[in-house]
């Protein structure tokens, strides 16, 4: 049996090719499980495989190695009850690896955007938020034309957001946005308060956006966000991405029309795999109806290679569609922490009154 | 309003009821399927749950709950009644209790199963007429004005359901009578010569799932948990196969209501959580429900999910309910006890707090007797007391 260490070799080799053979996913997840000590004999393929429950990451430290060399500690966001989940990470590295491979095939497509503009904050705010590493990833990336972080403490800062928005339809580069959807509504909101405030941005300008339709209580059904990104930034829907992402996985799933056209779904990076299970059996649903979610992620290769998470939503396709959390998995994600307020905007208001 | 009828008048009248029911002719069919459709479950369950709630008031238990309940005290003019939960032996107990103590009653169906209660009060005119003035139904939704005022106006209130919402009610009677049911479970106590064979232990188990399965694991009477000694013959993972097979085996006699894939999932995350937490699964790997999950020794049970779920809890000695039960500190509705009561006496005094309202045999919990302690009183006595005197809550009585 293959140690930990020497398979890490295999998926970050993998994670650079663009993902696995597909025939090979299996048998590497497999490998994976064996030496995390999580697959029982006598069952076929992944089924072999123990999927490690989300709560555990609360109840239990889910390493397979010392965790006093764990590189950072990612907890999740939202919890209304006890304490959070914990996701060690062994080496940073491997997350940057994955989350950026990600990012470049699903958000990144062409034409690529100039800049990107960040109303989430970057790791040195939120240093245990896993959203916010992979932003300072993407912050740290060659961009031809310096990132913004639209951040003022704990408040969105609209300032910086105009004036790149502005440059950005002056000189015809396309940007992309990057929030949550907490973000995104103040965003909306203040665009939508402010005079003159309305874009039409280059065409491959696009947004991605992260998290649930409720945002501490307030809703942003999808179809208004995309609605309102077109109304207010000549963003069309296509090239809104979605991101679904979890603490406990180091990879992501994206929602990205022109990089998977058909029906709008979640369609993981190709080293992660989603199955819709049914929760009675286990067994795969058909396609088009509901299950839990489990994720068998290879690059979870020092913590747990496949976590069974809390929410259901429905297989479609080569992914799933419309996540929501299962009755007793608590309530969680990024649009879940304390509420963002537009701190300039009504500063502008009032500053304009005589 | 007329007056109620004499003593002999008012048992016979009520023992109208269970004879209209339990004879399953005329009305009785359509209700019943009627009531499968309500609630989900299957024909033959919801005939059992039906039949359930009239089978304890016989002739004999009737007369007895009726003469308890005369006397001269200053009766309450009128029980509002607020039902929760499928289980119709609630909505027919709260009319028996009431009735009996020559109170009339209103019952206010819950929002979960709006069906039964409605053809209770109907079945009140065809087969006890002369107290058809004496029921009638609040068919409104909580939130509806006519409910708020008729639960500030109720001379007396029994409400059932969860804490929020019977605190809610407690809040708005402002200090009237009021008899609260607010969640309750119960649980089994296993003793080691209960468990000294596998013929036994099979009957234990095969008794538990019987308790286990009606309802589908809903109402206060229903058991969550079972405590197995660790120097019994029979190992706790051993019965907690049998306790399984049991389970699997009384889905032809009381299927279960098809499940929403919210529920499957709240099971499934329930089980394969305990798993990580150390508990040995049965079934390993394979469709839940039913699972039966065996705690390490040490692993407090937690709130479960129902829908035939059962955790297992290993001891020694004593079992410390305190630590092995924590979310149950005066809330525990009715303990089931399987060979000699000393290990769970001892239990009980050293944890009075999880004393039940209620002890009998294995399979007898899902069969109380018609004038049982539910959460501590026997309201028939309450209501001819003079519902005024509102007794203290706690549970510390067996009544079989």
């Amino acid at each position: 049996m293959r140690d930990l260490d020497t398979l890490e070799h295999e998926v970050r080799a993998a994670i650079e090719a663009g993902g696995p053979d597909p025939a090979r996913f299996d048998s590497l997840c497999i490998e994976i499980a064996e030496a995390q000590g999580r697959r029982v004999q006598g069952r076929p393929g992944l089924d072999s495989v123990v999927p490690v429950p989300e709560a555990a990451f609360k109840t239990t430290t889910v390493a397979c190695f010392d965790p006093d060399e764990a590189q950072a500690e990612f907890l999740t966001s939202g919890t209304t009850t006890g304490s959070p989940g914990r996701h060690l990470v062994r080496d940073l590295s491997m997350y940057r690896r994955s989350a950026m491979r990600g990012f470049e095939r699903f958000v990144l497509y062409p034409p690529a955007p100039a800049r990107v503009i960040t109303l989430i904050p970057p790791a040195e705010a939120r240093p245990t938020s896993s959203l916010s590493h992979m932003v300072s990833f993407v912050l740290a990336a060659a961009w031809p034309e310096p990132p913004v972080v639209a951040r003022a403490g704990d408040a969105i800062a609209l300032d910086p957001v105009l004036v790149a928005l502005r440059e950005a339809t002056a000189r015809s580069t396309p940007v992309v946005l990057l929030g949550t959807s907490l973000d995104f509504l103040a965003l909306i909101e203040a665009l939508s308060d402010s005079a003159g405030a309305r874009f039409r941005l280059p065409a491959g300008s696009r947004a991605m956006h992260t998290g649930g339709e409720k945002a501490s209580g307030r809703e942003l059904a999808r179809d208004a966000l995309w609605s309102a990104l077109r109304d207010l930034l000549g963003i069309p829907e296509e090239d809104v991405v979605e991101e679904f992402g979890m603490t406990e996985l180091t990879s992501q799933a994206y929602d990205s029309p022109r990089v998977t056209p058909g029906p709008r779904r979640f369609v993981p990076v190709p080293w992660m795999r989603t199955r819709v299970l049914d929760p009675a059996t286990m067994a795969d649903v058909p396609e088009g109806q509901s299950g839990l979610l489990c994720h068998y992620d290879l690059a979870n290769v020092h913590t747990a290679v496949a976590v069974l998470s809390g929410d259901l939503a429905a297989r479609v396709r080569d992914g799933f569609f419309g996540v929501h959390r299962a009755p007793g998995a608590t309530a969680r994600g990024c649009s879940s922490e304390a509420a963002v307020r537009w701190r300039t905007s009504r500063d502008r208001k009032r500053s304009r009154r005589p | 309003m007329a007056d109620f009828p004499g003593q002999e008048a008012l048992a016979q009248a009520l023992s109208g009821l269970p004879a209209w029911w339990l004879r399953e002719a005329g009305a009785v069919p359509l209700a019943i399927e009627a009531v499968s459709r309500s609630t989900g479950w299957p024909l033959s369950h919801a005939r059992e749950a039906v039949r359930r709630a009239f089978l304890p008031f016989t002739p004999a238990a009737v007369r007895a709950l009726v003469r308890s309940g005369a006397g001269a005290g200053d009766r309450p003019g009128r029980l509002l009644a607020i039902l929760a939960g499928p289980v119709p032996a609630v909505a027919v107990n709260a009319l028996f209790w009431s009735l009996a103590a020559r109170v009339p009653v209103t019952l206010k169906p819950p929002s979960a199963e709006p069906l039964f209660a409605r053809l209770l009060v109907e079945s009140v005119r065809d087969a006890a007429p002369s107290l058809a003035p004496f029921v009638d139904l609040l068919d409104l939704p909580s939130g509806h004005e006519g409910f708020a005022r008729a639960v500030r106006d109720a001379p007396a209130c029994l409400a059932y359901g969860g804490d929020a919402a019977t605190a809610a009610v407690t809040r708005m009677r402002e200090g009237r009578p009021t008899f609260v049911g607010h969640h309750r479970e119960s649980f089994v106590i296993l003793s080691p010569e209960s468990l000294r064979d596998d013929r036994r232990a099979a009957g234990v188990a095969r008794a538990v799932a019987a308790d286990v399965a009606i309802y589908d694991q809903s109402g206060c009477l229903s058991p969550h948990a079972v405590l197995v000694p660790q120097a019994a013959a029979i190992a706790p993972d051993a019965l907690g196969r049998m306790l399984h097979q049991a389970l699997l085996d009384i889905e032809s006699l009381l299927p279960p209501a098809p499940l929403a894939v919210e529920d499957l999932a709240a099971i499934r995350l329930f089980v394969e959580e305990a798993r990580v937490l150390g508990a040995r699964v049965s079934p390993e790997f394979g469709r839940v429900p039913p699972a039966v999950l065996v705690h390490p020794e040490g692993l407090p049970a937690r709130p479960g999910p129902g829908l035939r779920v059962v955790q297992v809890l290993p001891f020694r000695g004593t079992p410390d309910l305190a630590r092995v039960l924590p979310h149950l500190a005066g809330r525990v509705q009715g303990v089931a006890i399987a060979g000699e009561r000393r290990v769970a006496a001892a239990a009980f005094d050293a944890c009075p707090e999880w004393r039940p309202c209620r002890t009998c045999a294995v399979g007898r919990l899902q069969r109380p007797p018609a004038a049982w302690r539910e959460n501590g009183i026997v309201l028939t006595r309450v209501l001819a007391r003079g519902a005024g005197r509102v007794p203290r809550g706690g549970c510390h009585g067996s009544n079989g």
